[in-house]
């Protein structure tokens, strides 16, 4: 009995020895860092690995900056100063006046007007542009009605077209005048980056993860922008479109992203049912509608800004926009209408059966 | 002359019981010895043994995050005070989750049974993500 008991003893010391020892070897290789702020108005989560501290607030000051200057709602300050963001330029009061800017937002804001341009297309000799940044005031005012925790006072039905004219006109005769460090905004559009300024200053990020060699990382902004380089042992992340499956991984749309960003616009977050009608924060510039057509579009290309706007263009303009601009970028898509692929190419390398069993 | 035939006797019972206490002595030292950990610690929030939601690194400033498992009817609020984690809120019946307070080392671990939540510390170590939500 006394030896019975005394290895049992033994063995008892020798499995949390073992235990023990898996962790010491779990716990050596590179480090992992890994962190979440609030940005953007969501949280954004980092991991890296091999990072140091530093070089994670390095990024953060970056992203920081980024969130403060497009930021179209509120003042911000940074190193604590106030500085001239989206909100300074919005301003009724500085409408046609000189606005001196940081040379971060005046890029922002070229790429903005130079991705209006780039998404237009003509087809059967109509214009469709599903892409406007002077389309503030009109978001701002269906998040009145969408948006049950908007700031904003709260509206009980659907934009009319009462409503919309004038913001329109507004909107479509606003444009911005650079000259040096300053920018001018002339007329009553309000600029609204909010659909591509997470996906910049990713870029951004990027460009800094690139310059000091750091591969194994992920920068999840509110899963609408990823930006994804490696795992850790190296391999292909898998990203799992959660919204078909309702509640059931095994069910979800997967593909790999390697060294790409991935762009989603969808209902998920933000969105209302009126009448049968579903009703989103992401409004069509041709007439003001918020109404959604489709449940996500996800997309998978090199560029995280590239990778927002195509996802909101087309969220917008559906699979006739993503064939149009298919011609002129290299990205991979994929339309979920909620019940079934609407859409999808082979550039985005979905792994799952659900693309044969809807598509 | 008892004691001697006694030794003689078990002679091999004693070696290997001394033998064997020596190394569950050495074993329990190893295991107790306090040693430097590398990497932050972090909090793993467990429902049923899968990760329920992020590790959340201690280090980071004052925050809450909310486990809401509806399927299972589990609702709390995990709190990460002063680099260390509670459980600020929770619908279990007992609320002995509440009441055991905050942890901040990997000797230490929150249960709550009726929620079939746990809490534990640890590095992150090697823990890979590797399929992102969106």
């Amino acid at each position: 009995m006394k030896k019975k008991s005394l290895l049992a003893l033994l063995g008892a010391f020798a499995l949390t020895a073992c235990r023990n020892a898996e962790t010491s070897s779990l716990i050596s290789g590179e480090t992992l860092v890994q962190e979440k702020f609030g940005l953007f108005g969501t949280n954004v989560q980092i991991r890296i690995t091999g990072a140091s501290q530093d070089q994670m607030t390095d990024l953060f000051s970056l992203l920081e900056t980024y969130d403060a200057l497009t930021d179209a709602f509120n003042p911000r300050s940074l190193n604590g100063q106030t500085i001239n963001n989206l909100y300074t330029l919005n301003l009724e009061a500085n409408e046609g006046r000189k606005i001196t800017i940081d040379p971060k937002l005046k890029e922002v804001l070229e790429f903005g007007l130079a991705m209006q341009q780039a998404t237009t297309y003509k087809e059967n000799g109509v214009t469709y542009s599903y892409f406007n940044p002077f389309i503030g005031a009109i978001t701002t005012e269906w998040k009145r009605f969408v948006n049950p925790n908007s700031d904003e006072e709260k509206i009980d039905a659907p934009l009319t077209a009462e409503t919309l004219t004038p913001l329109l006109n507004d909107m479509n005769s606003t444009s911005l005048t650079f000259d040096g460090d300053t920018v001018t905004r002339n007329g009553k559009g309000l600029v609204d980056v909010g659909a591509f300024a997470k996906g910049f200053a990713l870029r951004k990020a990027k460009n800094y993860l690139d310059e000091q060699g750091l591969k194994a990382y992920l920068i999840n902004a509110g899963t609408s922008s990823l930006l994804l380089g490696c795992t850790r042992k190296g391999d292909a992340y898998t990203v799992s479109l959660q919204r078909p499956s309702y509640g059931d991984p095994k069910l979800s749309i997967t593909y790999p992203a390697k060294f790409e960003a991935v762009g989603t616009s969808g209902i998920s977050e933000q969105y209302r049912v009126y009448e049968g009608k579903t009703y989103t924060h992401i409004v069509d510039p041709k007439d003001g509608s918020a109404e959604a057509h489709y449940d996500t579009v996800t997309i998978k290309t090199g560029d995280p800004a590239l990778a927002d706007v195509l996802s909101t263009v087309i969220f917008l303009g559906g699979s006739d926009a993503a064939e149009q601009l298919s011609k002129t970028y290299d990205f991979g898509y994929l339309i979920w209408d909620g019940t079934s692929i609407v859409d999808v190419n082979d550039k985005l390398g979905m792994t799952n059966q659900l693309q044969k069993a809807s598509a | 002359m008892k004691v001697k035939d006694f030794f003689q006797k078990h002679l091999g019972d004693l070696i290997t019981g001394v033998v064997l206490v020596s190394l569950s002595c050495g074993l329990m030292a190893y295991y107790l010895w306090p040693r430097e950990v590398t990497g932050d610690l972090y909090a793993f929030v467990r429902h049923d043994g899968e990760l329920v939601i992020d590790p959340i690194v201690l280090s980071g400033v004052d925050q809450e995050y909310t486990v809401s498992l509806p399927d299972d009817g589990v609702s709390m609020v995990i709190a990460r005070e002063n680099h260390k984690v509670r459980v600020k809120s929770s619908n279990c019946y007992g609320q002995e989750c509440v009441r055991m307070g905050a942890i901040q080392t990997s000797m230490q671990e929150i249960l709550c049974v009726p929620n079939h939540v746990s809490i534990t510390i640890a590095t992150l170590g090697n823990d890979d993500i590797s399929v992102v939500p969106i």
